[in-house]
């Protein structure tokens, strides 16, 4: 209990100074003006990347097999934050709560560099007016990056507006997509 | 206003996220043939990483600035203690860094994590304690305590013992490249920038008391060492 109650607050100490860098691509598929499907990747910088291979790459063969996977998953992403895994989306400015469409997490090492991917299936989300996508980690610890050239689509370009999601000393990279 | 401020704090976030990365790509970059370049760049480049990771908080420039509220003291001696804080605060860094990685082979991206709580802890107490102190000082001497050399050390390492992760992270990525020395060197720089923006805030302290009326300033020992009470009790809570 009390190693749990630690591990929630560990991350409020890193406040606005993060610790861990990554760069995102999003990759949505279209139909009829619509969001089919989004991949989603999270890039690792190098210097996390090396230190998080080294934690759970524990048989040296620079790829995370499943068991390796599922470790880095648990302690990494669940046990250190009580809201992971910072995926936030909004449909007409109201939040959407992703547990029935996104698929498990599978990571590479690539290019010496970890990559996460995961899956939003949007065909079963009801979607008018604009869909809002960010990734954000209210304690700072993690610092999310979006950047226009790692935004691509299949089937037709939606409009999208790269803005802010703001809380008080705090702020991340919110994607708009105007339907 | 608040545009302008998430601009802002969005480039330094960018910006760190820049000075991390070149640090990490001319580590690879290191060769036999190749030395000079790349190491003279992640030393520079540490050293900016260094000024500009100490802006944000922690890193104890709410507390020296706190303690230098309250009495009358030199820029030189500002300057002097901003660069222990840096010291002490790197060389937390390195050995904490060492030994969790030769000494107890932990999953080091948790456990650093936990240290660093529990550092921040002791951090808080040692806080606590010296502001109980000076009050203590304050009282037996009236208003205008004698702030001696015992209490800026106290202070420096109540603030410096909490290792400075952003130190860690490049040390070990260094042992992991293979090139552990240049990861020292890379930390003695950083701590050099971070250093220079600890004694900023120490000299806009004494500037401010300076500067400031003796009416009001008479109240700065009372409110400074009120603030580095709360700060104590805020990280011990938090």
């Amino acid at each position: 209990m009390i190693k749990k109650l630690i591990i929630l607050l560990l991350p409020i100490l890193s406040l606005a100074h993060p610790h861990i860098f990554i760069d995102t691509k999003l990759d949505f598929t279209t139909k009829n003006n619509k969001v089919d499907k989004l991949q989603v990747s999270w890039i690792f910088d190098d210097m996390n990347s090396q230190i998080l291979m080294m934690d759970f790459d524990t048989n040296r063969d620079k790829k995370l097999d499943k068991k390796e996977t599922q470790k880095f998953l648990k302690t990494y992403f669940n046990k250190l934050s009580k809201n992971r895994p910072f995926i936030h989306v909004k449909v007409a400015g109201k939040n959407v709560s992703l547990t029935k469409h996104i698929s498990p997490f599978s990571i590479k090492y690539k290019n010496n560099l970890l990559v996460m991917n995961f899956t939003v299936d949007f065909k079963k989300i009801k979607q008018t007016k604009t869909i809002d996508i960010g990734f954000w980690d209210e304690t700072n610890y993690t610092a999310f990056a979006m950047e226009p050239e790692r935004i691509k689509f299949k089937g037709k370009k939606l409009k999208v507006e790269l803005g802010f999601y703001e809380e008080d000393l705090f702020v991340a990279d919110v994607l708009k997509i105007m339907l | 206003m608040s545009d302008f401020f998430n601009t802002v704090l969005k480039e330094f976030i960018e910006l760190q996220q820049k000075l991390n990365a070149t640090i990490s790509s001319n580590f690879r970059e290191i060769n036999d043939e190749n030395m000079l370049l790349p190491v003279l760049t992640i030393l520079s480049v540490a050293f900016i990483y260094g000024v500009v990771h100490a802006m944000g908080p922690g890193h104890g420039k709410l507390l020296i600035s706190s303690y230098f509220l309250q009495k009358n003291r030199s820029y030189k001696e500002a300057f002097k203690m901003g660069y222990l804080i840096s010291l002490i605060h790197t060389i937390s860094a390195l050995s904490i860094s060492f030994i969790l990685y030769y000494i107890l082979e932990v999953i080091f991206s948790q456990t650093f994590q936990e240290v660093s709580f529990y550092m921040t802890k002791i951090s808080a107490l040692l806080i606590i304690g010296v502001a109980i102190y000076l009050f203590f000082e304050q009282h037996k001497e009236h208003i205008g305590a004698n702030l001696n050399q015992k209490s800026d050390l106290s202070i420096a390492f109540s603030a410096g013992v909490i290792p400075c992760p952003g130190v860690m992270t490049i040390i070990l990525f260094s042992i992991l490249m293979g090139n552990i020395t240049v990861g020292i060197f890379a930390a003695v720089f950083m701590s050099i920038g971070m250093g220079l923006t600890i004694s900023l805030s120490a000299i806009l302290a004494t500037a401010t008391r300076s500067k400031t009326p003796s009416r009001v300033s008479k109240l700065f020992p009372f409110i400074g060492n009120s603030m580095i009470l709360l700060l104590g009790i805020y990280l011990l809570i938090l």
